[in-house]
């Protein structure tokens, strides 16, 4: 088990490091790191939301990290402040012009710059997608993604199998501890990972699978069989 | 060791398996490790996926994508359309300067011309081009241009940033530092891993230039 004093160092270090969040810049950026038990807590203010949740993915990077609250506030500056309308329009055209976004699913409602994706499509990488096309754009200050995945295929129990299938062709998973459990359309994943980003590439195997409209990850990250 | 053979079937159940490509009639040639992915697919992100997608199977060593992107009519655009599209994505994008990008499209081939001041910038106006509807090829040739060539110790921030990250086992791993040019030597355990170094010695201060001459060794995970 690492300290959570070593690990806030590490994450302190890798925020200082990541270029999304310090381009530009005129000064450091004000994001505090908090870990207890390996939960790292981020807070303070950005002024980007990319700035938002590059910071949560640079420290899912480091070793230890067993889960990530995201407190961080955006504030948008001047420049980037853009009325409600003229976000819906660019969020529009973004998701129109996307090659992963199918055509006129996808209904889109900002509020003071909270962009709130709804509507349905076939596969999670859709859904995902919307909101990689959303998170970069000027004047967005949060995504509340409700796109659900619903599937035209129906789930047998083989999907288990072949789920366990693709853990075991992955190079970077260990199959042996991941326990894959069917409920009507939802994936269950239950057992142990050795990291975050482990137990996020679980997930997105487990949702290439045909007739899957839910994926519930229930892994847990155990670092103890890794060297540090 | 696994095989060529074996490889091969991994990629072919990987892709048949992968949500993003599946459906799409790729073929799988493994020689030494080496894969060489060819037919048709409709657009130049899943080209990219097919890729990514490779990658991730274990005993992979190189790709070679000669994959041909051809957009099905329902999907093709105009070129003044589809630079119009792109010249939107950059100006709405929040961390790219658009004023020193250039972009010209022929045949829906992009072409990415200009100055930015950060290698992830140009890497993302890379992928947010290739996600344009009807791009079929996207050459970028814009150039990392750092505000401030000063960053001192590179070297060691560069090691820093790669001992913190908990995928890569970096006691392989030598970086040096000659001017603004980082040379990565020495052996790593995947071309993923490959990739990942590259990524953090472009992130560094002051580096404009990374010269990768990491090789891929699975020797140590498949004994």
């Amino acid at each position: 088990m690492r300290a959570d004093t070593e690990i806030r160092k590490d994450v302190t270090e890798e925020l200082e490091w990541e270029a999304v969040i310090n381009a530009y810049a005129t000064k450091p950026a004000e994001i505090g790191v908090a870990v207890k038990n390996g939960i790292v807590t981020l807070t303070g203010t950005v002024d980007k939301y990319i700035k938002k949740t590059s910071a949560e993915r640079a420290a899912m990077k480091v070793t230890g990290v067993k889960a990530i609250a995201n407190d961080i506030e955006v504030k948008l500056s001047d420049w980037n402040a853009k009325n409600d309308t003229e976000i819906a329009e660019v969020v529009l055209n973004a998701l129109k012009w996307n090659t992963s976004i199918p055509d006129d699913k996808i209904k889109v409602i900002v509020e003071h710059g909270w962009v709130t994706l709804e509507g349905q499509v076939e596969w999670g990488f859709q859904r995902d997608a919307a909101t990689s096309a959303v998170e970069y754009l000027i004047g967005v200050k949060g995504i509340n993604n409700r796109i659900e995945v619903v599937s035209s295929v129906a789930t047998s129990d083989s999907v288990k199998n072949k789920i366990r299938a693709a853990f075991l062709r992955d190079h970077y998973l260990n199959a042996n501890k991941i326990k894959v459990e069917l409920n009507g359309s939802t994936a269950i994943l239950k057992g142990l990972v050795n990291s975050l980003p482990e137990k996020r590439a679980a997930e997105n195997a487990a949702w290439s699978a045909p007739g899957i409209s839910k994926v519930e990850n229930k892994l847990e990250v155990d670092y103890s069989g890794v060297l540090i | 060791m696994k095989t060529d053979r074996e490889i091969q079937i991994d990629v072919k159940e990987e892709l048949k398996w992968e949500s993003r490509i599946n459906g799409s009639e790729i073929q799988v040639d493994v020689k030494d490790g080496f894969v060489t992915l060819s037919g048709t697919i409709d657009s130049l992100m899943r080209k990219k996926d097919a890729e990514q997608t490779t990658i991730r199977v274990a005993g992979v060593k190189g790709i070679f994508n000669e994959l041909e992107v051809k957009i099905p009519e329902s999907s093709q655009k105009a070129d003044s359309e589809i630079k119009d599209a792109i010249l939107n994505t950059i100006k709405w994008n929040s961390s790219i300067d658009e004023t020193k990008i250039r972009v010209s499209v022929l045949n829906g081939k992009v072409t990415l011309e200009g100055e930015v001041s950060w290698a992830y910038q140009k890497s993302r106006l890379g992928n947010l081009t290739a996600d344009i509807l009807g791009v079929v090829e996207v050459i970028n040739r814009v150039s990392v241009v750092p505000d401030n060539l000063s960053g001192h110790d590179a070297k060691g921030k560069i090691n820093a940033a790669l001992k913190r990250n908990h995928y890569l086992n970096t006691n392989k791993i030598h970086v040096s530092v000659e001017a603004h040019k980082a040379v990565l030597t020495g052996e790593v355990r995947s071309v993923e891993e490959r990739a990942a170094v590259e990524t953090i010695a472009w992130s560094a201060p002051g580096i404009n230039e990374v010269e990768n001459n990491l090789l891929v060794s699975f020797s140590e995970i498949y004994i």
